[in-house]
């Protein structure tokens, strides 16, 4: 029997305990953290062998999970979200892993196949994604935020890709359709935290850019380029809200110039091959250093300059 | 007017497939056309086994079940065999994603299954020119082959075939072989798990025959990097039933 325990949490996710909870069943200590669902959660997980542990409802906030970390009574642990599934083989190939891992691994990161309104997303923002999910029961605790992956108890986490060519990959399909996703991110986006301190607007505007050109419009057409916009959209969201929760608030800086850019980015993790295209950049001084990161990284072309933030910059620094 | 063909309850049809996700599609859509006339007679269940395709499949998008889906690559065997656990059925098909049936090819293979001694049913293949692709396995001195390979079809007779073997392509296969066998040999990596599920059939007192009445065409073999998993199929083939056979007089092959 395999040495992994499994851990959901969930809250009003019958559906996909549904279809999530066969796919572990060669577990035999799946714990399913309850937040009060008022659904038939708790009665699918106890159908299907599950321990269920109830507790009062939260936000999406991802420090709960360190609270039932000692519920795991296996030496590795495997997190799943309710909206997540495995495949027929996982198990077989997940103690293979645990068996062989090296004395100095904490834990396994997963790629994760994620599909949004009926499509498996490829574009390189969308896949690999790997998430650190699968680890010694006591070697990690998560940060407070949402969808972050784990750090260790101690000294720094040693992960260990999952190995190829054909590793585990978790199987993520959570929105049908693009208002499904725009909500949910809505949400998570008003439920997360933010930090009092520490509101820098270039390094939410380099997420934005970063997300737009990471679409290079080559794997997911229309589709992926809604989501980019959404998700670009989000990062400006999570911005204004840490602005928010600043003790004492800080100046907000002129967001209103925001220029439309289109880039080819090379090809994501694996890398295409592809040759960038040469960027086209407007004189403009300044946005040069904001964005250092991106630029590094894509090749773009900026359709109009971006003279209101780097005026924002060249004023702070004075 | 003849008495009706006895059919077995239920019907599990098997694809194992990886990647080409448009001729799935179409195979699939073939397959509906051919499962029609069981409608209210066999109860059916497709099953496609995705075998590690790159993007996996979406159930939605398929005239199918139920997808199984394996993260690893697996052999055929292992493949065919989730598959068939998955449906759970008397007499299992297993089908090639690149054999779209003839409508008719369903209900004349299920015909076979009315002689009780008949373990495992054949099916007649044709490639895209009209010539057989399949029409029975043979074994021949350099091992197996297929007789008539490239014959146009019209040519080549009609009446019902008993066998040494049928090629995996689309096979029917009665519940209780494929207990009595423990299902397909996972050691063969690629090819000839087929022949020798049916070699063992015969020696435990099946009888395989091979449906001559309609054909269903065969793309034969789209999926990449077969030619080395062949080899390594070959070997242990050869291993295994090199004195264990009889060839095919020639008249029979």
């Amino acid at each position: 029997m395999t040495e992994i325990s499994v851990l959901i949490h969930t809250r009003d996710s019958a559906d996909g305990l549904r279809r999530l909870l066969p796919t572990v069943a060669w577990s035999d200590d799946v714990v399913v953290i309850d937040m009060s669902s008022e659904d038939a959660t708790a009665a699918v997980a106890k159908a299907a062998g599950a321990r269920v542990v109830s507790i009062a409802p939260r936000p999406w906030a991802d420090a709960l999970r360190n609270d039932h970390l000692a519920e795991a009574r296996h030496p590795w642990t495997l997190v799943m979200d309710s909206d997540e599934y495995l495949a027929a083989d996982a198990g077989d190939l997940l103690a293979g892993y645990v068996a062989a891992a090296d004395p100095g691994i904490d834990a396994f990161a997963l790629p994760r196949f994620n599909e949004v309104a009926g499509r498996v997303l490829r574009g390189p923002r969308w896949y690999p994604d790997e998430q650190v999910r699968l680890f010694r029961s006591d070697a990690v605790r998560w940060e407070s935020g949402h969808h972050r992956n784990p750090v260790a108890r101690s000294g720094s986490l040693r992960v260990r890709i999952a190995p190829g060519p054909d590793p585990v990959h978790i199987h993520h399909a959570s929105y049908a359709s693009v208002r499904e996703f725009v909500d949910k991110q809505l949400r998570y986006a008003l439920t997360d935290d933010y930090p009092d301190g520490d509101f820098d607007p270039s390094a939410y505007l380099e997420r934005v850019y970063g997300i737009l050109a990471a679409d290079d419009g080559q794997h997911d057409g229309d589709l992926g380029r809604a989501l980019a916009v959404a998700l670009a959209w989000d990062q400006v969201v999570r911005g204004l809200l840490h602005w928010e929760s600043c003790r004492p608030q800080p100046d907000l800086p002129p967001f209103y110039a925001w220029p439309s850019v289109t880039a080819a980015a090379p090809g994501g993790h694996g890398g295409s091959g592809r040759q960038p295209r040469r960027a086209e950049t407007a004189q403009t001084g300044g946005y040069r250093e904001a964005y250092e990161a991106v630029l590094n990284s894509t090749s773009w072309r900026v359709t109009a300059p971006l003279r209101a933030v780097s005026d924002w910059r060249r004023r702070r620094r004075h | 007017m003849p008495d009706p063909v006895p059919l077995p309850g239920s019907l599990g049809i098997v694809v194992p497939s990886r990647g080409l996700g448009a001729l799935l599609h179409h195979s699939l859509l073939a397959l509906r056309m051919a499962m029609r006339p069981l409608d209210g007679e066999v109860e059916t269940r497709v099953v496609v086994v995705d075998n590690a395709s790159p993007v996996p499949y979406r159930l939605a998008a398929l005239a199918a079940d139920e997808v199984v889906r394996l993260d690893r690559h697996a052999s055929f065997a292992a493949a065919c065999n989730r598959g068939a656990a998955a449906a759970d059925a008397d007499a299992t098909l297993v089908l090639n994603n690149d054999v779209l049936l003839d409508p008719r090819a369903l209900t004349s293979l299920l015909a076979h299954l009315a002689a009780p001694r008949v373990g495992i049913v054949g099916a007649r293949l044709v490639f895209p020119d009209g010539t057989i692709q399949h029409r029975g396995v043979a074994l021949g001195p350099d091992g197996p082959f297929h007789p008539d390979r490239g014959v146009p079809s019209d040519s080549v007779r009609r009446s019902t075939r008993t066998v040494q073997a049928v090629t995996g392509a689309a096979m029917l296969v009665r519940r209780e072989v494929l207990a009595d066998l423990g299902g397909f040999d996972e050691a063969y990596p690629f090819g000839l798990e087929d022949v020798d599920l049916c070699l063992h059939a015969r020696r435990r007192g099946w009888v395989v025959v091979c449906d001559q009445a309609v054909d269903s065409l065969h793309f034969e073999s789209m999926t990449p990097g077969r030619a080395d998993l062949d080899a390594a199929s070959r070997e242990l083939f050869r291993h295994r039933w090199h004195s264990a056979c009889s060839p095919d007089p020639e008249e029979w092959q």
